[in-house]
């Protein structure tokens, strides 16, 4: 693809206005709308956690509205079937009255779903989305659809209310891009918040850029040039998470059960790309790198019971890891 | 290479050249830090242990650490990809890295890349981003071994006489270094000496040299001395031999009227001169009548056989009264060839013996004022005075005047005591230090421990003998003999074989006298330096 200087000059203003337009519906967390906008530039899935209440839903809501996009809704369920969310085929009668099958999409047919609580269907369901999330294809029966680009999958799950659960398998979570915690907002965002959402002002949205927009953004972030130390740095923080890895420090062998896989490198690449072209830079930083670590990596490795025992979160371990490998 | 590339690369190499004074102060200063605690540990070390000039020492290591760790920082230039990191570390969040990756490339996003690099770069204040000023942590670190090394200065010295003692020490082996320097120059440069005796002579100098670089007493250093002396000794006593060659040569030369001026000529050392003899020699023996030619070859056989010590000579001596006895006396070129060389080396010999002579009074000097040098002693007079024929009981006396102030006249009684025989030459005790002296140097070869003799009623009741030596080679031997001339006989034996029976006899007759004991120490050390 031959991309110019305007192309990258105009993606970097897009990206600024979706920022914004964003910004106008949902108060504060301003990382995870960024987050969010990093997982929509390199095309991948988002594990929202947090508790209910905190505007996932109206964040995935705004994004599909200002960036142009079809957005479906999937309340996950313990009865939910797979082909609740894939669709299946049904029986239809012509006018003729000869009857055959014809396949009924499912909700996952858009460019934005939203898996809200994705942990409380039945694992069977939940891998009803795998090959949605990593092919962006659809199989029922013989026969593969191709779901509609740009395609992303942005799942919730809710940290506290585990009974009758199903945890997401480490399989399935290697697939999210990125996994964000949600936090409660702030005294200042709750008061906007509740000033927006109690009051008669509704918020209209403006559509900024397009799902064809948003193929050649991802495009040209690609191109983003990383310089070698840097490149370096991530794949050593990724190794670091291993603890058979020579790589790895102390604190890694002492806590991790199971290190990141490839596609956490894969990830930290890509969206710190993303990252550096969002803070107006055509180069990537250490500080990209450490910026997307977090929610690349947090999902990704596993802690041991020492871990556990030690209360030692995965954050805490990240921030270990990047100091670690910062020398 | 575009216009943005080459700007890049020369805000770069700005920043190069700044990075490397700066590291240039850094290294100083570290190399300082290291001076000082080698200092300190310097300074700390000579209150408690003998280290000479521990102040200058101290100036040239702090000198030495600044200059190797300058010069370190000289040859250790900082890199691009070093200045880019350290330009980046400046807040350009890894622009310049990735830039300097992107020289050359003309994509898009490389242009604006470097653009955006260029740009900061140019907005950059680097200078204030790299003072040339030294790091906080080292100025400090050398303010605090600077405040130690002062606070060491004023520890007690407990060694400060030793100290001393050994400056003075090192002082004279200094002194004694730059001699031996001089003496091997001197040999070098000596006319007298042909080339093999020239590196003979410094080959034994630079191992004189070697062992009084690595003496740290002067005992060592008057060992080395009279190790030198001794080497020296051997070499000057076969030179010696040659020379009684060349006087029996010149007696027997002088004899025959043919032969006399060739005589005249070796006395004279005219090489030249000689072998124009021989050619007009060789003419000679042609015409001369078959009796003189007999009568010379007996004189001729004989004296080869007088000089065996020098088998060269008395094979060509022997060779050439061969012919002249058969009356061979067409061609005796090749004899007479043979004749010449020998006696050039006769006459070389001589003057290695002269040299030798100077190069040992030379390396005597070097000794002086410690003790007297051991070709010197009493003793020597003594030992070549009893050099006669005859077996002999008694107690050796020597007799002559020792180089060392006060030790006069003496009685050599003591570890000389016992049976004589004159055709060992024992050595009599010297009385020029303190009645007991190494023996001087025999012909014993290298490798092998001295002979001495020994007595068979050591410690007993032997049979006197009183000899009287003086000093020089036509010295008077006074030998009064006792009645009882078949004593019980000694014999010649390497001294490490009695050494040990001799020190324990010592150490015993010492635990029952009364001798104080320092003078139990000195005996002590003499005996365990001959055991080294």
């Amino acid at each position: 693809m031959n991309i110019n200087e305007n192309d990258i000059k105009a993606l970097i203003d897009s990206i600024k206005k979706v920022e914004d337009e964003v910004g106008r519906a949902i108060i504060g967390q301003k990382d995870i709308v960024r987050q969010v906008l990093l997982a929509v530039l390199t095309g991948g899935n988002v594990l929202l956690e947090g508790v209910p209440g905190l505007g996932k839903t109206q964040l995935v809501k705004t994004l599909a509205r200002v960036m142009d996009m079809s957005f479906s809704r999937i309340q996950f369920t313990p009865d939910l079937m797979p082909a609740d969310v894939v669709g299946t085929n049904i029986i239809v009668r012509d006018k003729l009255g000869n009857s055959s099958f014809e396949f009924q999409k499912g909700p996952v047919f858009a460019n934005l779903v939203l898996a809200d609580e994705i942990n409380r269907a039945t694992p069977k369901t939940q891998s009803a989305l795998l090959e949605a999330m990593q092919e962006q294809t659809v199989t029922v029966g013989k026969s593969t659809m191709k779901l509609p680009q740009p395609f992303m999958v942005l799942a919730t799950q809710n940290p506290i209310e585990m009974e009758g659960t199903y945890p997401l398998p480490e399989a399935q979570m290697d697939r999210f891009l990125f996994k964000l915690n949600v936090k409660f907002p702030s005294f200042e965002e709750l008061k906007g918040i509740v000033d927006i959402t109690t009051s008669n002002v509704t918020i209209e949205l403006n559509k900024v850029i397009t799902a064809e927009d948003i193929l050649k953004m991802r495009s040209i972030v690609r191109e983003v040039p990383i310089a070698k130390p840097v490149q370096d740095y991530a794949l050593k923080l990724v190794l670091a998470t291993h603890p058979e890895s020579e790589e790895a420090p102390e604190a890694s062998k002492r806590y991790i059960r199971f290190g990141a896989s490839p596609r956490a490198a894969q990830a930290i690449i890509n969206t710190s790309r993303a990252r550096a072209l969002m803070e107006g830079r055509y180069n990537v930083s250490f500080e990209d790198i450490k910026y997307v670590a977090y929610p690349a990596l947090r999902h990704r490795f596993f802690l041991n019971f020492d871990a556990i025992a030690d209360g030692i979160t995965t954050d805490a371990l990240i921030t270990e890891l990047l100091a670690a490998k910062a020398d | 290479m575009s216009n943005t590339d080459k700007e890049l690369i020369r805000i770069l190499q700005r920043i190069k050249n700044r990075l490397h004074a700066k590291r240039l102060i850094d290294y100083v200063f570290i190399g300082l830090a290291g001076g000082l605690l080698v200092g300190c540990l310097i300074i700390a070390a000579s209150k408690f242990v003998p280290i000479i000039d521990a102040y200058i020492k101290l100036l040239y290591v702090l000198g030495a650490a600044v200059a190797a760790s300058a010069a370190a920082a000289l040859l250790h230039r900082p890199g691009s990809m070093l200045t880019a990191a350290k330009t980046d570390s400046l807040g350009l969040k890894e622009r310049t890295i990735t830039a300097l990756e992107l020289i050359k490339d003309q994509s898009s996003f490389a242009r604006l890349e470097k653009e955006d690099t260029l740009k900061n770069l140019k907005s950059l204040d680097y200078k204030a981003g790299i003072p040339l000023r030294p790091n906080k942590r080292y100025a400090v670190m050398i303010m605090i071994l600077a405040l130690v090394l002062a606070l060491t200065g004023f520890l007690p010295n407990t060694v400060k006489e030793r100290t001393a003692e050994l400056k003075e020490q090192k002082q004279k082996l200094l002194v004694q270094q730059k001699k031996l320097d001089e003496i091997i120059k001197q040999v070098r440069s000596d006319p007298r000496l042909i080339k093999q005796q020239k590196e003979e002579l410094e080959k034994q100098l630079k191992e004189l040299k070697k062992e009084v670089s690595s003496a740290k007493t002067d005992k060592d250093l008057d060992k080395a001395l009279m190790k030198a002396d001794k080497k020296l000794e051997l070499i000057k006593k076969d030179s010696e031999q040659l020379k009684q060659s060349m006087d029996k040569l010149i007696n027997t030369l002088s004899k025959n009227q043919t032969t006399k001026a060739m005589a005249d000529m070796l006395k004279n050392k005219d090489s030249e001169a000689l072998k124009q003899e021989l050619k007009e020699l060789e003419k000679v023996l042609k015409d001369m009548k078959p009796e003189d030619a007999k009568k010379l070859a007996e004189s001729l056989s004989e004296l080869s056989k007088e000089l065996e010590g020098n088998p060269e000579l008395a094979k060509a001596l022997a060779e050439l009264s061969d012919k002249l006895a058969r009356g061979e006396l067409g061609n005796l070129s090749n004899e007479l060839g043979q004749l010449g060389e020998a006696m050039e080396k006769l006459m070389d010999s001589e003057e290695l013996r002269t040299a030798l002579s100077e190069l040992s009074q030379q390396l005597q000097s070097m000794q002086s004022g410690k003790k007297a040098a051991p070709g010197q002693s009493p003793g020597d007079n003594g030992h070549q005075s009893a050099g006669g024929q005859g077996s002999q009981q008694g107690q050796g006396q020597g007799q002559g005047q020792g180089q060392q102030g006060g030790q006069g006249q003496g009685t050599g009684s003591g570890a000389g005591s016992g049976t004589d025989m004159g055709s060992e030459s024992p050595k009599p005790t010297s009385p020029g230090s303190s009645g007991i002296t190494k023996s001087t140097p025999s012909d014993k070869k290298v490798g092998e421990y001295e002979k001495i003799f020994t007595s068979k009623t050591l410690g007993g009741d032997g049979e006197s003998s009183n000899l009287s030596g003086q000093k020089g080679e036509g010295g008077n031997t006074e030998q009064s003999s006792s009645d009882k001339s078949n004593a019980v006989r000694g014999e010649a034996v390497p001294y490490n074989q009695v050494l040990g029976q001799y020190t324990r006899s010592a150490l015993e007759s010492m635990e029952a006298s009364d001798i104080p004991m320092g003078m139990r120490d000195l005996v002590k050390d003499y005996f365990t330096s001959l055991g080294e």
